[in-house]
């Protein structure tokens, strides 16, 4: 298989993100770093090494949909917000208020609202003004630590080891309001990825569902089990929805593509192929947000770009 | 500080040491021609010598751990513990502290399970999820007052 080789951490790396122009990587990990790499002549290029912010290891890393910042979450509670100067992203604010690890850092479609989620069970949400970022709500819904964050358009979702997902949403009340679903997962939500109206989960217990969003519901489309023997620490849909990778504490990647649309309209995702992607846990994979290459990054400090040709 | 269990029952160590499977085993470490993998005794002796967080005894000792609670299938090593007492408030302790020993001491591409043995302690469920979840493991060891204790049991008696 095709697939370009990223080495430069120095330890795990837990999180790999797409900036929006499908260009610029970045990877974050328990070496305290944030890492971006940019292609250039069909090679992925170390470009930047964010090392000021964290004082531990660097758990979540993010774009905004138009580029312009970057956040970073940590074991150190601090949630770091970067902006782009036309050169290089430098940071601008360090964000406190989780009194434990943060988990998760994702922005919001207009890039007005940045979330990050963590142990401390709570969700902060953060909006800016004249560059400054202040917190506009502390959320506490969940039971347990909160493992991920994902917003669809300026509607928020966040998985647990509480195995449940919530949803918030903006009120007309001017409150966040937020509603929570049993999705039949029997451990630790550690991924939520959406595409559309779909809605693709993946789990401890070494299973991922793909639901469909409708009506304030998450009604339950298809279950992906017997593929991994190990948790699936993350999932990612392709830009166009027809292909979605599973990455797994067993080492492998898997992906799944579309086949088939039932008689309600909903689709039905097969194995497309599964394979050893790393010699330990994988801990992310993010499709391309323009193509079909996938970056994956995992405990043995490596990062990996793979051209599947799907 | 009131101990939990003041007075904990101390087992006759090595035991295990008159089995045929363990005889057999100590004679093949010499012959160069039998291969020796990593076995449930080698896993057993990494982890008997780590220091209960509560008394001066070795986990060993304390009959927390033993071989025959170990078991290995290909580069998976499961190992279940008994506390000494059902609400043991130390069960967390020991399970991260068995946990990391054996990350540590353990190829990198082992995947390690640590379970509290079944119907041994009020909080098992609860516990064997935190166990196994990586991210509050390794939070715990960038977290220096966590990872003094475990360090000290880690560091065993000797």
């Amino acid at each position: 298989m095709n697939c370009q080789l990223l080495k430069d951490h120095k330890e795990r790396v837990w999180q790999v993100a797409w900036h929006p122009n499908g260009q610029i990587l970045a990877s974050c990990s328990s070496d305290k770093t944030i890492k971006l790499w940019q292609l250039m002549n069909d090679q992925y290029k170390l470009i930047q090494t964010l090392d000021e912010c964290h004082t531990k290891s660097v758990r979540s890393v993010s774009f905004s949909k138009d580029g312009q910042f970057l956040a970073s979450g940590g074991f150190d509670t601090v949630v770091g917000v970067w902006m782009y100067d036309g050169s290089k992203y430098k940071l601008i604010q360090q964000l406190e208020g989780h009194e434990s690890e943060v988990k998760g850092v994702a922005w919001s479609a207009d890039s007005n609202y940045l979330a990050s989620c963590g142990r401390d069970k709570t969700v902060w949400i953060w909006d800016h003004e004249d560059l400054e970022f202040s917190c506009n709500c502390v959320l506490q819904a969940h039971d347990e630590d909160v493992k991920c964050i994902k917003w669809k358009d300026t509607t928020l979702y966040s998985g647990s080891y509480d195995n449940s997902v919530i949803r918030y949403t903006y009120g007309e009340d001017d409150e966040w309001d937020h509603k929570q679903f049993q999705i039949e997962h029997q451990s630790t939500i550690w991924s939520i990825d959406i595409f559309n109206k779909l809605l693709l989960s993946t789990s401890a217990d070494c299973t991922a569902k793909v639901f469909s969003i409708q009506d304030g519901t998450l009604k339950p489309i298809q279950t992906l089990q017997g593929f991994h023997k190990e948790p699936i620490y993350s999932g990612s849909f392709s830009y166009d929805g027809l292909y979605f990778a599973l990455g797994s504490a067993d080492n492998k990647i898997s992906v799944f593509k579309k086949d088939a649309i039932d008689e309600l309209g909903y689709p039905h995702y097969a194995l497309d192929q599964i394979f050893d992607a790393f010699e330990f846990d994988v801990n992310c994979v993010a499709f391309n947000p323009k193509n079909y290459l996938l970056a994956a990054c995992s405990d043995d400090e490596n990062i990996k770009v793979f051209n599947l040709q799907l | 500080m009131q101990l939990e269990n003041p007075k904990p029952q101390i087992f006759q160590t090595g035991n295990f040491e008159f089995t045929q499977q363990y005889i057999k085993r100590k004679q093949q470490e010499y012959d160069p021609d039998v291969e020796d993998p990593i076995d449930e005794y080698e896993i057993f002796d990494l982890v008997k010598s780590i220091k209960d967080p509560e008394h001066s005894f070795t986990l060993e000792q304390l009959n927390i751990v033993n071989p025959s609670d170990i078991s290995i299938q290909g580069n998976r090593v499961m190992v279940y513990f008994t506390p000494t007492i059902p609400h043991c408030s130390m069960a967390q302790t020991i399970g991260l502290t068995l946990k990391i020993k054996l990350m540590r001491s353990l190829p990198k591409n082992y995947k390690i399970y640590v379970e509290i043995k079944q119907n041994m302690h009020i909080k098992e469920v609860e516990l064997n999820k935190l166990f196994q979840d990586k991210e509050r493991v390794l939070a715990a060891i960038e977290n220096q007052q966590l990872l003094k204790i475990i360090n000290f049991g880690i560091q065993g008696l000797r």
